[in-house]
């Protein structure tokens, strides 16, 4: 009688361990779908978002002409050496000078990075050529993180060499900027 | 008749004896652990750009690695498979169930598909190893559809283990 009872408390251990014998859990799946990343020139800028230089008058001295990297245009020339700049007259689009102007458009409060020039170019007119170098930048280039907006905007300075007597002409060049992820 | 009386006694005692070592192998079956399942991480697909042309993202189970096959572009981010933790009797067999059809992940009125479900250990049956305690990993196939609305998809999936 004492083993029938002994063995009737291990069928009721046994009948509770029934209930742990299995576990069911849920997980999320997850994924995001960025905005995609774009930049372009600000072609509502002063410059139309171009780098521009706007009219110089050489001499038998070289020069430099330097345009900072901010959003004032008017006071963003500055010039050495044997170079003279033209005013802006709003009645010669060649005399307009001022820095690239673009805009960033991507995933808000997202971590990108921006590239800008690092090496100098050639602008040329035919045969001519002047180099364009020491490339700033109204932001930090490389990582950044993108404003809540979704948007940034941003210019683009440098430093023009002129030569001694430079060949009359307008010149021209290209050069780019990159955000990615 | 007193040694018959005696000899029956001592078949009764044997009847006991058997039946007590009967009650004994019963009691070893009461002592297995119940088996758990606990979740670490989500399933983690991670941020990505959809294109004008489709593409799929598959997070591997084993390496914990992510790839991407067609118009996705995959952006560095947290990912990873789903992990959880079993636990139960050393060297117990158990079967593992994983999703074994496809689940919608949303947001908004968007949706994507996963399928494709993988896992380290393998669906069906597995074993528990000496020290009680494994780990599981759930990796599955996302598919981005051409030019697949911006936003955070999240849907839920089941796993269960359970004793054969």
């Amino acid at each position: 009688m004492k083993h029938l009872f002994f063995s009737m408390v291990i069928g009721l251990l046994i009948s509770s361990a029934v209930f742990a014998q299995s576990s069911t859990v849920n997980a999320n799946a997850s994924a995001t779908i960025l905005t995609g990343i774009s930049c372009a020139k600000d072609g509502t800028f002063f410059t139309g978002g171009d780098l521009l230089f706007g009219t110089l008058i050489p001499s038998a001295t070289a020069g430099t002409v330097t345009i900072a990297a901010q959003s004032d245009y008017a006071t963003s020339r500055s010039i050495s050496g044997g170079v003279t700049g033209i005013a802006y007259s709003s009645s010669n689009a060649y005399t307009k000078f001022g820095p690239a102007a673009f805009i960033i458009t991507g995933e808000p409060s997202y971590a990108y990075s921006l590239t800008i020039p690092s090496s100098s170019i050639s602008i040329l007119n035919g045969a001519n050529s002047m180099v364009v170098s020491n490339w700033t930048c109204s932001m930090t280039s490389g990582a950044n993180t993108m404003p809540g907006s979704g948007t940034k905007a941003f210019e683009i300075g440098g430093k023009l060499a002129v030569g001694a007597n430079q060949v009359a002409g307008y010149y021209t060049g290209e050069f780019s900027v990159t955000v990615n992820y | 008749m007193k040694f018959r009386i005696l000899a029956f006694f001592f078949y009764i005692l044997c009847m006991h004896a058997a039946v007590f070592a009967q009650v004994n192998s019963n009691a070893s079956a009461t002592i297995i652990r119940g088996i758990s399942l606990s979740r670490i991480t989500d399933l983690r697909f991670g941020a990505m750009i959809s294109t004008e042309t489709p593409g799929t993202v598959v997070i591997n189970p084993f390496d914990s690695s992510r790839t991407a096959v067609g118009g996705v572009i995959l952006i560095y981010s947290d990912i990873g498979p789903a992990t959880f933790t079993i636990m139960g009797e050393s060297n117990a067999n158990f079967i593992l169930t994983i999703p074994s059809s496809p689940i919608n992940i949303s947001v908004r009125d968007q949706s994507m598909v996963v399928d494709e479900w993988t896992s380290s250990p393998a669906r069906g049956q597995a074993q528990i190893p000496s020290q009680g305690i494994m780990q599981l990993n759930i990796g599955g196939t996302l598919h981005v559809k051409a030019n697949q609305a911006w936003g955070a998809y999240s849907g839920s999936f089941s796993v269960t283990v359970s004793y054969p």
